[in-house]
């Protein structure tokens, strides 16, 4: 009698175990599941709307592309810091083909808070006849660049030799490589 | 006790088919988990891609505004054309400094000698008809003299010269 008590109750212990197990399986690849659902839910919506960025940015790529030239003849408005030089040369030049005295006097960065350009200040002097030294000065106010003439200054020398001295801002693209 | 054994093995039992069968449910949502996770990556890694986009029509943008912002004005070659012409016989201007703001003409000083008193009055009188112009304030030192009168001023401008074209 106290084997097959026993017996049974070994039996019992191992139902109960074997039970609890179960269970606990159970419950715990039912968790693994609901968070696994969620998660993979989210990550869904997530890449769906990912995937609808990304066709708005394939379309901004593709216009972006397709308007390389139209930019570059916009920026072809605004000097850089590698271009500046040349423009110095150009007006020194231009300066020299209509037979002026031309000299930069001083060419220096004015403070600005736009961040996507600098401003340089140029002082520049020249002198010659009369005519010249104002087509001269119309070739400065009307350089097809994002410049300002901030000063002209406009003397007689003698009979009809005049010295202007411009003072005009450049601003100057900043690039962000 | 036995019967409790009995029932216990048997809802166990039940419970472990249970599971087994959710097996395969639980390697399909972890399967998914990975390939999406891995996908949710290389997309963002195409966002990082756009930034030269982006860096380039905020660029476009930048200039854009800027050449926009710049207003046309009445050019300082236009007032020295305009002075030297109302000046003709009447004076000699020997110096004019034109000051601007935002591109507007916002200063004229001017400096000459007229050949006498009235040619200078005729001058004056020139200038203040002028649309330019609204006063040429001559300090009453300049009259004292009846010939080669030296002068130096500051001219009145009006709203035309400020105003984009």
């Amino acid at each position: 009698m106290k084997a097959r008590i026993s017996k049974t109750a070994v039996t019992l212990f191992v139902s109960f175990g074997f039970l609890v197990c179960s269970a606990g399986a159970l419950l715990g690849l039912g968790y693994f599941i609901e968070t696994g659902a969620t998660n993979l839910t989210a990550t869904a919506q997530q890449i769906a709307y990912q995937q609808a960025q990304a066709g708005e940015r394939f379309e901004t790529s593709r216009i972006v592309e397709e308007t390389v030239s139209e930019r570059n003849e916009l920026e072809s408005y605004v000097l850089t810091e590698a271009t500046v030089i040349d423009f110095i040369s150009e007006l020194e030049d231009t300066a020299a083909r209509l037979g002026l005295m031309f000299s930069t006097q001083t060419i220096s960065p004015e403070e600005t808070k736009d961040p996507d350009f600098d401003l340089v200040r140029m002082d520049v002097a020249f002198s010659g006849p009369a005519g010249t030294v104002k087509r001269m000065i119309r070739l400065i106010e009307t350089m097809p660049y994002a410049s300002e003439v901030q000063t002209v200054s406009v003397g007689v020398d003698a009979g009809d030799v005049w010295r202007a001295e411009v003072v005009l801002e450049l601003d100057i693209l900043e690039y962000e490589e | 006790m036995r019967v409790v054994a009995t029932y216990g093995s048997l809802i166990g039992f039940a419970l472990a088919i249970t599971t087994a069968l959710l097996l395969p449910t639980f390697f399909h949502v972890r399967f998914q988990s990975d390939a999406l996770d891995l996908s949710a990556h290389e997309t963002s890694s195409e966002a990082d891609d756009f930034a030269y986009v982006e860096a380039a029509i905020g660029r476009a943008n930048a200039i854009s505004e800027l050449l926009i912002e710049t207003a046309e004005h009445v050019p300082p070659s236009a007032v020295i054309n305009e002075i030297e012409f109302l000046a003709d016989s009447r004076a000699l201007i020997t110096t004019i400094d034109i000051t601007t703001n935002a591109g507007a003409v916002s200063r004229v000083t001017m400096a000459g000698v007229a050949p006498d008193r009235g040619a200078l009055v005729s001058f004056r009188d020139a200038v203040e008809a002028h649309e330019y112009f609204s006063a040429m304030n001559l300090p009453l030192s300049t009259l004292a003299r009846d010939t080669d009168i030296s002068f130096q001023v500051e001219l009145t401008l009006t709203e035309l010269l400020s105003a984009p074209q």
